[in-house]
């Protein structure tokens, strides 16, 4: 069996089937881009009138990768930015797992020499020729989905509560293979440019803060230092605050290298966790006017700071959201990788469901015996296992596709059993 | 309840871009056929002067009319805009943007923290939370994106709270909200000005302010110091960008101004060297500049030599214009096309 048209075929089954895609607001105002499976060409500057005309080419022609801008425009098909139009944007982050370092990687990711076809585990050169031109085979399984999608509550918490987004203005997309897209409609951000939405960005990730400036924090390097922020303050005091609450309370003498991104000395360390519930009490009170320190050293005090800033900060790629002119993915789409969909879910499946539970498409009961030259052992949520010890590993439908759409060199042979 | 501001004529005379004035001006239904009159002239000689003013850098004291008729005073401002949109030189643009929105800095700052509010709320339309008593202020964080003059320290979003959409800010933050605003709006109308026909009276006008602008354009123009090297060659990308929109005359953020000053002097060039760099800028202030590189320098204050920023920072102030492939900092960059290594004597702040 030909792994790449047993792909096809599967697309192209899902989309005649009628699949839920969720359309943009606004369609005619965007443009539209494709990737086929024919080559790796994108097809751009297409627009629809209406949602039927879309669901149409997609049947057609059988998309592997479909995309929408972010961005409104008078003529979203005219050849070149310049005559599009632009008339705004919408506001939108992309947190994709790839960026966020997990322990998972090393059960899953791998390196292939695109010389002679080796594997290696790490990255500098192929293990086996030495070429350097190696690429790297990234794979997500259930642990990695878990840290975006906790990425993806925090941005949704700063979004609400620090800027006044409301929730219905917030739309929540899983990418279909990493992360999440999250979107902002909203008209005070639509002419927004490319300095404005950094400086969002920049919030919402917790770049730059810098306590000389942030209200709050009087931490010189003579003199007495005195914070007046709270567990209730608004904006980044409060959530530093809170965190710094956390890490106060979980801290022991084992687990301080994972709770802490900054170093702290030995003895500090003691002298926070012989102190601990003096220190948690004071933050307990927000009501007081400002936290007793004690004689915490201002190196361990921003030390502690740091770490409670990278314990809240969001990590999201940047070129998503300062690109105004971006492709995004199409909801109800699929994604050409893991011939997963991506799917605009609630924000209830965001803080209960995996995206293993809504957006599997190729969930049949139906098992494909496959002859891999090296696999990735855990991804989505299936251990896959060499069990005899061949090379031929036997894996349901969707993890099948998702290994010819993200690394069809692995695969050399496939049949159905 | 908060009591009523009157807004007077002097203030619309002093505040010549909010809505209150501008309705004013359109009242008068003053058109450039109207220059020929007598009053016309007046109007005209006093727009005249206002870009004179602006050019000449004449302290505002100054430069402020006395004994005008504020009305007249009120329109000498459109009328200006319209001698720019014909002059038609960039530089001279913001040159005057730049002289008439510190003016109105200066004016606001004199003011009480209710009218500047006003002013914001009512002239600007901004969305203002103001509380009662201490004059706690929050802008709608969109306004405060907009406007924001600079992209670093205490300016920056991420240092400020932000609350349920608005960033708390001080009265000295909005007045220079409000500066940055007038600046930008005196740019775009000039930019947008058309007049159907020229009356002779404003095409004297023209070729008079023309004509002086020529005489001292040169003063802005930059001296050739920096064509010894070939600065393409071994400049990172944002570097010369800075240095082509310092050259240009643009008004570039503080950010930039660090990046570009303690970049030429970590290569070596002099204090006077990088001072004359700025020379262009239309807020060029040579006192204060030389005062700053010579801080930046290490010649001052705490002693430090500034190091300039790294590519990540640079990215995130929107100073890097391109991701150079394997450079970390646009030092490493310079001392690599140069083929000379990086860090031997790098200092840090
Ligand atoms: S990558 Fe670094 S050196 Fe290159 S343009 Fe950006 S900031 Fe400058
Ligand atoms: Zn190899
Ligand atoms: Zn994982």
């Amino acid at each position: 069996m030909d792994p790449k048209k047993l792909m096809f075929n599967c697309f192209k089954r899902y989309y005649r089937k009628n699949p839920d895609i969720v359309v943009p607001n606004n369609i005619k105002q965007r443009e539209f881009g494709f990737i086929l499976f024919i080559n790796d060409e994108m097809i751009r500057h297409t627009a629809f009138p209406s949602r039927e005309e879309l669901v149409k080419y997609l049947k057609e022609k059988v998309p592997r990768h479909a995309y929408y801008s972010t961005a409104y425009y008078v003529d979203p098909s005219a050849p070149d930015m310049a005559s599009k139009g632009w008339l705004g944007a919408d506001l939108v982050f992309d947190i994709d797992v790839d960026h966020i370092p997990t322990d998972c990687k090393a059960d899953h990711d791998f390196y292939l020499c695109q010389d002679c076809g080796g594997i290696s585990i790490s990255g500098e050169q192929c293990s086996v020729c030495g070429s350097s031109r190696i690429k790297k085979v990234t794979w997500v399984c259930e642990r990695c989905l878990d840290v975006a999608r906790e990425h993806a509550l925090r941005l949704i918490d700063i979004l609400i509560s620090d800027f006044g987004f409301s929730s219905n203005e917030i739309e929540i997309v899983f990418s279909g293979h990493r992360g999440y897209h999250i979107h902002v409609q909203n008209k005070d951000i639509l002419e927004l440019g490319q300095d404005g939405r950094r400086e969002i960005l920049d919030y919402v990730r917790g770049e730059g803060i810098d306590f000389r400036f942030l209200p709050g924090f009087n931490i010189p390097r003579k003199g007495s230092k005195s914070i007046s922020a709270s567990i209730d303050s608004r904006g980044w005091p409060g959530r530093i605050m809170r965190s710094l609450y956390n890490i106060i309370l979980n801290l022991n003498e084992n687990n301080f290298h994972e709770i802490l991104s900054r170093e702290i000395e030995r003895d500090d360390l003691e002298y926070i966790l012989e102190n601990r519930s003096f220190f948690l009490e004071e933050l307990e009170n927000p009501d007081k006017g400002y936290v007793n320190l004690l004689k915490l050293r201002r190196k361990t005090l921003l030390a502690l700071l740091e770490s409670a800033v990278d314990f809240s900060k969001v990590i999201v790629d940047e070129k998503v959201t300062i690109d105004t002119k971006r492709l995004i993915r199409l909801p109800g789409s699929l994604h050409g990788k893991t011939g997963m969909a991506v799917r605009k879910i609630l924000f209830s499946d965001l803080e209960n469901k995996s995206p293993v539970d809504y957006a599997i498409v190729f969930a049949e009961n139906e098992y494909f015996k496959i002859k891999a030259k090296f696999f990735p052992r855990h991804i989505l949520d299936f251990k896959i296992e060499d069990k005899k010890g061949n090379g031929y590993i036997v894996v349901p439908k969707y993890i099948a596709i998702y290994l010819i759409g993200n690394a069809s060199e692995i695969v050399e042979a496939i049949e159905v059993i | 309840m908060e009591e009523t501001v009157i807004f007077t004529l002097e203030d619309k005379f002093k505040y010549p871009f909010t809505a209150q004035a501008r309705d004013h001006i359109r009242k008068l239904n003053f058109s450039i056929d109207d220059l020929a009159l007598p009053i016309g002239r007046t109007v005209l000689s006093l727009a005249k002067k206002r870009i004179l003013d602006a050019i000449r850098r004449e302290p505002f004291a100054k430069a402020e009319p006395k004994d005008i008729d504020l009305e007249i005073g009120l329109l000498s401002f459109p009328t200006s805009i319209i001698i720019l949109a014909q002059v038609s030189d960039e530089r001279l643009v913001r040159v005057f943007a730049i002289y008439e929105s510190k003016k109105v800095r200066n004016f606001l700052e004199e003011e009480n923290t209710r009218k500047i509010v006003y002013i914001a709320r009512n002239g600007l339309g901004w969305d203002i939370r103001s509380g009662s008593r201490k004059f706690n202020l929050a802008i709608r964080f969109h306004y405060y994106l907009t406007y924001q003059p600079e992209y670093l320290g205490s300016w920056k979003l991420v240092n400020k709270v932000l609350h349920d959409g608005y960033v708390l800010i001080t009265r000295h933050e909005l007045i220079r909200l409000i500066e940055e605003f007038s600046k930008r709006y005196i740019i775009k109308a000039c930019n947008e000005a058309r007049i159907s026909r020229l009356p002779e009276s404003l095409s004297i006008a023209i070729e008079e302010i023309s004509r002086e602008w020529a005489s001292v354009r040169a003063k802005y123009e930059l001296p050739k110091i920096l064509s010894r090297v070939d600065e393409n060659e071994v400049y990172p990308p944002c570097i010369i960008n800075l240095l082509n929109l310092v050259r240009r005359g643009e008004n570039i953020p503080h950010s930039g101004r660090f990046a570009l000053a303690t970049f030429m002097l970590n290569i070596g060039k002099s204090v006077d060297e990088v001072i004359d760099l700025f020379r262009t800028m239309p807020d060029f202030d040579e006192n204060k500049t030389r005062y700053q590189v010579e801080h930046l320098a290490g010649l001052r204050g705490s002693r430090i030599k500034y190091s300039t920023f790294k590519c990540l920072n640079m990215k995130s102030l929107g100073l890097c214009v391109k991701d150079c492939k394997d450079i970390k900092h646009p030092l490493q960059y310079f001392y690599r096309k140069i083929g000379r290594k990086y860090g031997s004597k790098k200092t840090n702040v």
